[in-house]
């Protein structure tokens, strides 16, 4: 990785560390209000600060488990995977090819309650209200049904970040993502004018932008669970991906910062930041042949509660 | 002077544009394989049914009594009895998606052929040796589980033989079928010869043998023609079947 | 009229290995009744293999004589390997004794105790079976790290 690269990536970091610091110390100043003479306990939210959890949402992302956290602590492998030996192919020189097979080898995080930087989510009421419909159904056991449970598309957020590997192939005209879990496909057009029509991952659009692919996906058929604890986002949405290759410590990442901008639920845009491990061992994938379970009579848990009509 | 400078710049920035296009091309393996495959292609005669060559499918007693089954299921449209691709959008399995009205794409890439399927987004691996040694993986229904009870589709493993990809399979399951109606069981090996016919037409020589079921191998041809590079649109098998409590935007579910 | 499933899945809510049944990392017996033990002849209509759970749907004789379907909540294929028997050993029209324990609800279906083949041979689910180690969890204590499936922990 060349220097100008590796200057560029240690000024961003420098950034986010600022900002999530700025940002945990805002939110520690203005906590619901309490700050303000005159208002009501948890008070009105404070204009263009949201407000962390609120009722009884997580106010800190949450990770898979404290054991991952000690795993990384103790230098140890995540995702469950020991790390590429030292001969194992390398992704191409060339910026813009990002073919091969990536894997989530960090920690799954499983309810986003804070951005990029470190900012609480800026739900709106309707944002508020499905999110926490959710995430408490899996607290209560009574978990309400996803498309997960279906093997229907779960889209991009689930679909890339659980712990399975992804290959990716590109031609001039597309970009296809194909991922061993659901058998799962993202097709992305290169050209504006032969994007794909709606789906349930949406319709995607992608051009470069130097070295980074910005893939913009609208027209989901469903809103989505971006996590499995029901952290969401609207069929309104609009996502954006700005996907870069990126070398780091002698291990090749693609690093994907998503940006949901969601009116729906959330009262402005807000950005999440992942990181995929080159993981050429993965290439032959396993097989997730899920309908054979979830399209027979009875597949799918009963004791799934179905959603009400929002 | 200032318009041969002109000229200069104008040609520099045809040539960083040519450069960067090439950049965007996939990595060129194609120069190691003998033949380039790559392209979207669909099947030339639509079908359900593999017509065998040089007589009808050499049936044991147990391969027909199945196939009979598997007739009278079908004519009273029993299909979650025999055919679970029908029934329940399960993976029809190899080698029936070979005869997939949908597209196929076909991706060559170092040590590996995928041939993605439109209907379902479906795909197969076609190993073609040279790859790093694989991990497992993640999460239960690893290889070994795999090698236990078979893959609908399981990896297959390509070589070549001179402008011919020679490509063979096992490792099946017993609960898919060789076509709409033909059984098959654990024992299953393909052998699949492909090649390009011409440009615009790719062929699939495939050769069915399972002891259980047939008295010999035999084979069959299958043959797709050429088409433009397009997306496909998002291909979900489920929306065709009545889920229950989906999808959330479904009134009145 | 609903039919159940007879596992009482806390969390079905994420798909595991893809070519086996939707399972969660962990589940709740509270929903069967461990003490009784139900026995029948049975054919067997469907082995659908998975991990950490497989299902068995068979059909045996009603109580109003007509063939019912059950599906039957049992073991992976490797812990069937490990007892000598391998996925070809049940073929969809065998006859086959199962037992195993109902659902406490009443619903058809339950979790396997065992199965006998034709050939004799008995396969005994070695954790809801005669020998098994089941762990009766009391309900409520499944935690959050329930709804996770298997796989994602990383920790494997």
């Amino acid at each position: 990785m060349d220097r100008q690269a590796i200057r560029s990536a240690g000024s961003k970091f420098a950034v986010i560390a600022l900002l999530v610091c700025m940002g945990s110390a805002l939110a520690q100043q203005i906590p619901g209000g309490r700050g303000r003479a005159g208002g009501p306990p948890g008070g009105p939210p404070v204009a263009g600060i949201p407000q962390a959890g609120g009722g009884d949402l997580p106010t800190e992302n949450t990770d898979d488990s404290a054991e991952m956290r000690a795993r990384r602590a103790a230098g140890l492998a995540t995702g469950g995977v020991p790390p590429l030996p030292d001969n194992a192919p390398q992704p191409s020189p060339d910026p813009r090819n990002f073919e091969g097979t990536w894997y989530h080898a960090d920690s799954l995080v499983t309810f986003i309650a804070r951005d990029m930087f470190g900012i609480p989510l800026p739900y709106t009421p309707e944002g508020r209200k499905v999110t926490k419909r959710r995430a408490d159904g899996i607290k209560n056991g009574t978990p309400y049904v996803n498309a997960s449970a279906y093997c229907i598309p779960v889209g991009q957020f689930w679909q890339f970040d659980l712990n399975m590997p992804f290959q990716i192939f590109q031609s001039k005209d597309m970009v296809e993502l194909q991922f061993q879990e659901f058998h799962g496909l993202i097709s992305i057009a290169l050209d504006p004018a032969k994007a794909p029509p709606p789906g349930y991952m949406g319709s995607s659009v992608g051009h470069w932008d130097g070295n980074t692919l910005v893939v913009e996906t609208s027209g989901f058929k469903e809103g989505l669970w971006l996590t499995t604890r029901g952290s969401s986002m609207s069929r309104d949405a609009k996502l954006t991906q700005r996907i870069r290759k990126m070398t780091t410590g002698g291990k090749w990442y693609l690093e994907v910062i998503y940006t949901v901008d969601d009116p729906t639920y959330y009262t402005q845009a807000w950005s999440f930041a992942r990181r995929y491990a080159w993981r050429p061992d993965m290439t032959l994938f396993k097989e997730y042949n899920c309908e054979l379970s979830t399209g027979a009579e009875g597949g799918v848990d009963p004791s799934l509660v179905p959603e009400p009509a929002d | 002077m200032i318009m041969e400078r002109a000229r200069f710049s104008y040609l520099h920035a045809v040539a960083l544009q040519l450069a960067v296009c090439a950049a965007l091309l996939p990595l060129r393996t194609i120069a190691a394989d003998a033949v380039n495959l790559e392209g979207t292609w669909r099947i030339a005669a639509p079908q359900s049914s593999f017509k065998p060559e040089g007589g009808p499918v050499p049936f044991t007693a147990e391969g027909r009594k199945r196939y009979q089954q598997n007739k009278r299921a079908q004519a009273k449209g029993d299909f979650d009895d025999y055919d679970y691709a029908t029934s329940r959008c399960a993976s029809p399995g190899l080698p029936r998606l070979m005869l997939t009205a949908g597209r196929l794409r076909v991706w060559q890439r170092p040590g590996i052929v995928t041939i993605r399927f439109e209907t379902n987004r479906l795909f197969r691996q076609i190993d073609m040796g040279g790859l790093m040694p694989q991990t497992s993986g993640n999460g239960p229904g690893g290889t070994d589980e795999a090698a236990l009870v078979g893959r609908a589709i399981p990896i297959s493993k390509g070589k070549w033989e001179g402008n011919t990809l020679v490509v063979t399979t096992g490792g099946f399951p017993d609960n898919t079928l060789v076509d709409d109606l033909v059984p098959h069981g654990y024992d299953m090996k393909l052998t699949e010869r492909i090649r390009l016919r011409d440009q615009d037409t790719l062929e699939d020589r495939i050769t069915i043998e399972d002891p259980e079921f047939f008295t010999k191998p035999w084979q069959t041809v299958v043959s797709y023609k050429r088409q433009p590079d397009e997306i496909f649109p998002e291909s979900v098998c489920l929306d065709r079947l009545k889920l229950d409590h989906w999808p959330p935007s479904r009134k009145g579910r | 009229m609903k039919k159940h499933m007879p596992l009482n899945f806390v969390a079905s809510v994420i798909l595991t290995a893809g070519w086996a049944a939707p399972v969660s990392a962990h589940h709740s017996f509270a929903g069967y009744d461990m003490s009784k033990t139900l026995s029948q002849p049975a054919t067997l209509k469907e082995f659908r293999w998975g991990a950490p759970h497989s299902m068995v749907v068979v059909l045996i004789k009603g109580p109003d004589g007509q063939p019912q379907k059950v599906t039957i909540g049992s073991a992976s294929p490797a812990a069937f390997a490990k007892q000598g028997f391998q996925p070809r050993d049940f073929k969809v029209g065998d006859k086959m004794e199962v037992t195993w324990h109902p659902s406490k609800s009443g619903a058809t279906g339950g979790v396997l105790s065992s199965i006998k083949l034709a050939d004799g041979r008995v396969f005994r689910d070695a954790e809801f079976g005669p020998s098994g180690t089941a762990v009766t969890s009391p309900p409520g204590t499944q935690g959050e790290n329930a709804q996770l499936p298997a796989g994602t922990k990383g920790s494997e």
